[in-house]
């Protein structure tokens, strides 16, 4: 592919997570290659962690790139190999222990590991539970794009400084204290900023910036999010919604 | 910290951690209502952490090689004492803090022609002593039984010590104490340091002031120790060695603006005198060291009689000897009452010395130096 059509389809990709999942499917080659310089042997997908943390580098390259910085593939080789690198690094300390999909034996039908360990919890009472959560965050995510919202969008809105998120917090806070405003922000479709913003002691520009966040995350708060909610028990000492 | 997935991609996952972080990270086989105990977390911009992990390290590095080249050449060019050596041909060397020379320059015609040629920069100080003084006899200017007058000047007295016991130490062996060598200490660093400053200010006091000279070396007159000088022949002595540094600074001030000389005649002449005074006082002969002195034996008739008393120890004839600005003889033992003494008085006692010496020195035949003695104090006398 001329490189031009490529970054033409990086721009396409940036806007649309989907066309990004597509362009990663399509440089898979590209990806595993990379991948197997570094491991020195070819990647088996759905075993090896770095293939996923390889996609994951182009995924991130593709969202970040920009064209005046020079040309795209090198770029990603590059975002690639630094990534396996890190993983490499971090991962150093677990070097000697044994993998769950190694094989018992050398006979190619052995069992795993996995397979022939006892994990010690129910699997089919989590897989039930797994299911009710599928359900939910399903509809969760539903309502989020019946407001024009995607998880992805709330993902890259999110506040990555912590007193970024503890004003965040504390604004949910005051709303949850206020179920007019949460009401409000289903009837409207629109975040009460402003009273928000006077309740809570937060600045509106702060608030403006995390738009999507706040959104997604005070409509988790609102009726028929209960495992989301229970999940998010460190948030504050109150379980559970309003 | 929990995370539970809330969206799954080819490559990526969306999860949800415990305080409400909304999170993209890689998909490592994960499913929607998963909760996962650990993810792999992501890292910064590619662009951010290209440079942050790299570029950045290595600029780090090289900032940290260029502060300590610049803070080791500024140790190293930075002068901590001048020494001015004077034969005939005087000469002022700036000694930085490993006693290396940094700079060389000539105080007057025979200085230009000494050091024309020769390469001080970076050696030992006193190796460039040594290598001055031989040029010197090579050139004529020092015979045996000459004299070397050295000026050290640096506001810290240690160096100055040292330095001055290194530089005696090393021209006694190197001449074996053929050549008299006489020392000055003096802590005008006020003077020495603007020397190498880049603004060009003119570092020498107001010329219009009284005897400008002279005060900084009162003011440091130390009364522990008497200057007593064997020869009684104190070349240009505190006073005008000091006056000899300051023309030095003029000099070395007018020569950083040549384009000011022409425009102002008075700093031209200045300079000539200054030249004259250096030639009258570091003399090729050790004779002609006290003649500028002469005057100061009669106005202190009085107070060397006090000083009579050590005539006796003073008789040994040295032919080192040492004055500092602040009138210390460095290799006399003497009384504290003789320490309060000011300069002239010590000048005038060490002529009274040499009186005795000659009277001794008949009886003793000492050395060929003091003979010498002898005969610079004869040509006083006249």
């Amino acid at each position: 592919m001329v490189e031009q059509d490529i970054i033409s389809r990086v721009y396409a990709a940036k806007e649309d997570i989907s066309e990004a999942d597509a362009l990663v499917r399509q440089y898979l080659p590209f990806i595993k290659a990379e991948t197997a310089k570094f491991l020195k042997r070819p990647p088996m997908e759905g075993q090896d962690e770095e293939l996923g943390i390889a996609m994951f580098a182009f995924h991130e390259t593709v969202m970040s790139y920009q064209r005046s910085k020079g040309a795209f593939l090198p770029l990603a080789s590059t975002v690639i190999r630094n990534r396996l690198i890190d993983h490499y690094r971090r991962e150093k300390r677990h070097k000697g222990l044994l993998s769950l999909n190694q094989k018992v034996n050398d006979e190619d039908n052995s069992p795993t590991l996995l397979e022939q360990m006892d994990s010690g919890c129910d699997n089919i009472a989590s897989l039930q539970a797994r299911h009710a959560t599928r359900e939910e965050i399903e509809d969760f995510a539903k309502q989020l794009s019946h407001y024009g919202l995607k998880l992805t969008d709330i993902a890259d809105n999110c506040p990555k400084q912590s007193h970024t998120l503890d004003a965040c917090q504390q604004v949910l806070k005051y709303a949850r204290q206020n179920p007019v405003l949460l009401e409000q922000l289903i009837s409207t479709g629109k975040l009460p900023i402003t009273a928000l913003a006077k309740g809570s002691g937060v600045e509106p520009k702060t608030l403006e910036r995390h738009r999507k966040y706040l959104f997604a995350l005070l409509l988790a708060f609102t009726n028929g999010f209960e495992i989301i909610r229970g999940h998010l028990c460190r948030i504050s000492p109150e379980k559970g919604g309003n | 910290m929990e995370y539970l997935v809330m969206e799954c991609g080819l490559s990526y996952a969306v999860v949800l951690d415990q305080e409400g972080r909304f999170l993209k990270v890689p998909n490592l086989g994960y499913e929607v209502g998963q909760t996962l105990d650990q993810v792999i977390l992501p890292s910064t911009n590619i662009y951010t952490q290209f440079f942050s992990s790299q570029f950045l390290h290595f600029a780090a590095a090289v900032a940290c090689v260029f502060i300590l080249f610049t803070s080791g050449f500024y140790l190293w060019q930075s002068p901590v004492g001048i020494v001015r050596m004077q034969i005939n041909p005087d000469v002022q060397m700036s000694v930085n803090r490993f006693h290396r020379v940094v700079h060389l320059d000539s105080l007057n015609d025979d200085g230009t022609l000494l050091i024309d040629g020769y390469r001080s920069y970076g050696k030992k100080l006193v190796l460039v002593s040594d290598e001055l003084a031989d040029l010197a006899v090579n050139m004529g200017y020092l015979k045996d039984g000459g004299q070397i007058t050295l000026t050290i000047a640096s506001a810290k007295e240690k160096w100055k010590t040292r330095t001055e016991e290194s530089l005696i130490a090393e021209l006694d062996s190197h001449f074996h104490q053929q050549v008299q060598i006489v020392t000055i200490l003096t802590s005008d660093l006020e003077k020495i340091v603007p020397i190498f400053s880049s603004d060009g200010t003119n570092p020498a006091p107001d010329p219009t002031s009284p005897t400008p000279a002279t005060a900084p070396i009162k003011e440091s007159t130390s009364p522990g120790n008497p200057s007593v000088s064997p020869d009684g022949s104190e070349t240009p002595g505190a006073g005008n060695g000091n006056q000899n540094l300051l023309s030095l600074y003029q000099k070395d001030d007018d020569d950083d603006h040549e384009g000011d000389d022409k425009d102002d005649p008075d700093d031209e002449n200045d300079r000539d005198d200054d030249r004259d005074d250096n030639d009258k006082e570091a003399p090729p002969s050790p004779g002609a060291a006290s003649i500028d002195h002469d005057d100061d034996k009669d106005d202190n008739e009085k107070k060397h009689d006090d000083n009579d008393d050590n005539d006796d120890d003073d008789k040994d004839g040295s032919s080192i000897s040492s004055s500092d600005s602040d009138s210390d003889l460095k290799y006399d033992n003497s009384s504290e009452e003789d320490d309060k003494d000011s300069n002239h008085t010590d000048e005038q006692s060490s002529d009274h010395d040499k009186d005795d010496n000659e009277s001794d020195n008949d009886d003793k035949n000492d050395d060929d130096m003091n003979d010498d003695d002898k005969d610079n104090d004869d040509k006083d006398d006249d």
